[in-house]
């Protein structure tokens, strides 16, 4: 509304109406990170009633721990994987279900079922999809190729078994977005693109690219930030292992913070894990701009 | 040509169409085939691809292998209070970042879209030691706590948009007809914009519902624990099969249904809402 008189009253209840939320946001936020910081420097375990000032010692461990290293690795691995088999089946869907067809309701009604069940139920489905002697996924592969592979027992096939659950709960979604972009797209601009004798080729490459790539942005960084911090299908799945191979950095603190009760440490690879996120979102805001030169 | 091209363009779109369904509800008939096979032929080798036998066996054992009817109503109470308070924060949140201009809203509301990056696994610690300290570890009230302000942020950003889509105009006839600011708020804006904020309620819902993290780091003992953590604690017995896959599909069927339910119910709206996030 206008700037009037009462524009001081206004602000005063604008920030009212906020402040709840923002407590409860800094509450679970700022107050987390700072005490996270502060812990980092310290020894810390609630059990034995260690609390004592070390330094960088928990960094320096943290810089020769191998664990660290294959944690770090499968953190990147899955969430690079899982936004590139996302994005393009995704689109892919997207662009099936964006066509005139029958049982198109029905279609759009599935795309939200593997959006609405719970991760964990998911993950330990496919842990049983995936089981080396009773599963179903493994005993289609065998018939097919006739090599029986025990994908859980195998670092790199338990790597790819999360992957592959994940992107089977998630493109659904994603296509979700992508088909509410691609209706986005006034419908004028085909026709005129069509009198003008342009191909289906090229109105996909200069019309349906160049106005879905905000949501696809979008999305891929939502996803980034989100899949950085997966917890719940590697605690399901695979339980970080076999070894420390799918110890993804969420578990690994979660192991650090509750099986080992290293307090200190966890804080300290917490602190990692803020950076992960923040250098791959700088990475990605500044990718997005480029890309978005080229369009 | 044409016609040709456009017969097998139609064909290649079913073909592909019909892999899509086939691979997305194909885990969901595993599981429930799962949970109606009895327990001795469900670890067959090789597994049986079609159900031959049926038993609701299954769902009686799980139920009594675990505090079932606790864990459903501790679920029950952390989703509904989560997607509550929530929403009712952030419905009065959005509504002024759509309606009042200040400086620094927008910085305000970017802090808050940014906290979304924010890993839910480095607030645990912190907060982990404050509830011991302050008596809210195994209680529900301090999980509702943590996950009502994670879905927060997102919430506030999608009823911003829902605000802004009601013309101002009705809000200033009722200012120029005398009525005071809350009057307005509540008894004008939130009418209007009621749809969305169920549309957000059920979202919220399913997404606490589905919650593991929380409710495992923050209830420890069987009063306080969620159906997820429930299923996660099945799955750590062992038989001599391996796990209880005849209780774990049981217990997932159980979890799936509602959501399901939810889902099919409110397709339109939830599919509104979420997409309402990232297309603008």
């Amino acid at each position: 509304m206008r700037i009037s008189g009462i524009s001081r009253k206004r602000l005063y209840y604008a920030l009212a109406l906020i402040l709840p939320a923002l407590v409860l946001r800094l509450f679970t936020s700022l107050y987390p990170v700072v005490y996270t910081i502060y812990l980092a420097f310290f020894k810390v375990n609630p059990i034995i009633g260690v609390h004592t000032y070390a330094g960088l010692a928990n960094f320096q461990k943290m810089a020769s721990d191998l664990v660290v290293r294959e944690s770090v690795f499968f953190t990147v691995f899955f969430t690079f994987l899982s936004i590139a088999f996302q994005t393009s089946l995704g689109l892919l869907v997207a662009l099936l279900l964006n066509k005139r067809f029958i049982l198109r309701y029905f279609a759009r009604t599935i795309n939200l079922i593997p959006w609405a069940i719970p991760m964990i139920v998911v993950a330990l489905g496919f842990r049983w999809m995936f089981d080396s002697e009773y599963g179903i996924i493994t005993d289609v592969i065998a018939r097919i190729t006739g090599f029986r592979f025990a994908w859980l027992i195998h670092p790199w096939g338990a790597r790819w078994a999360i992957v592959l659950a994940n992107v089977w709960k998630n493109t659904p979604f994603v296509a979700i977005l992508f088909l509410a972009g691609l209706q986005s797209i006034p419908l004028e601009l085909y026709e005129a693109a069509r009198v003008d004798g342009a191909s289906s080729w090229h109105c996909f490459r200069y019309i349906t690219i160049p106005f879905l790539a905000p949501v696809v942005m979008t999305t891929v960084l939502f996803f980034t930030v989100w899949y950085l911090a997966t917890f719940d299908i590697v605690y399901g799945m695979t339980g970080g292992g076999p070894g420390f191979s799918t110890a993804i950095m969420s578990y690994k603190i979660y192991q650090e913070t509750f099986s080992h009760m290293n307090f200190g440490y966890a804080s300290a690879l917490s602190i990692l894990l803020f950076f992960l996120v923040g250098i791959l979102g700088i990475v990605f805001l500044l990718l997005s701009r480029r890309v978005e030169i080229l369009l | 040509m044409d016609f040709e091209d456009r017969r097998t363009n139609l064909l290649v779109t079913y073909a592909l169409l019909v892999l899509y369904v086939f691979v997305t509800l194909f885990p969901f008939y595993w599981i429930f085939i799962s949970s109606v096979t009895p327990k001795h032929k469900l670890f067959s080798i090789p597994p049986l691809y079609f159900p031959r036998y049926f038993t609701m066996e299954n769902f009686s054992r799980m139920i009594n292998n675990i505090p079932f009817y606790a864990y459903l109503r501790n679920s029950l109470w952390f989703s509904l209070s989560s997607s509550a308070i929530s929403v009712l924060l952030s419905f009065f949140a959005a509504y002024a970042f759509a309606r009042i201009r200040f400086r620094g809203s927008n910085v305000l509301l970017l802090l808050f879209l940014m906290s979304i990056a924010l890993p839910p696994i480095t607030t645990v610690i912190p907060l982990y030691e404050l509830y011991g300290r302050v008596n809210l570890l195994n209680k529900i009230e301090g999980m509702v706590v943590a996950m009502s302000s994670l879905i927060t942020p997102f919430t506030i950003w999608v009823l911003i948009a829902f605000i802004k889509q009601v013309p101002v105009e009705i809000e200033e006839a009722a200012a120029i007809d005398g009525a005071g600011f809350f009057r307005i708020l509540f008894r004008i804006s939130l009418p209007l914009i009621l749809p969305a904020v169920g549309t957000m309620f059920v979202i919220n819902f399913i997404t606490s519902w589905n919650e593991l993290l929380y409710p495992l780091v923050f209830g420890v003992d069987a009063k306080s624990k969620t159906l997820t953590v429930g299923l996660t604690e099945v799955a750590l017995e062992s038989t001599a099969y391996g796990k209880p896959w005849d209780l774990m599909s049981a217990l997932s069927v159980v979890m799936i249904i509602p959501v399901v339910v939810l889902v099919i119910i409110f397709q339109r709206t939830i599919v509104e809402g979420l997409t309402r996030g990232a297309i603008k």
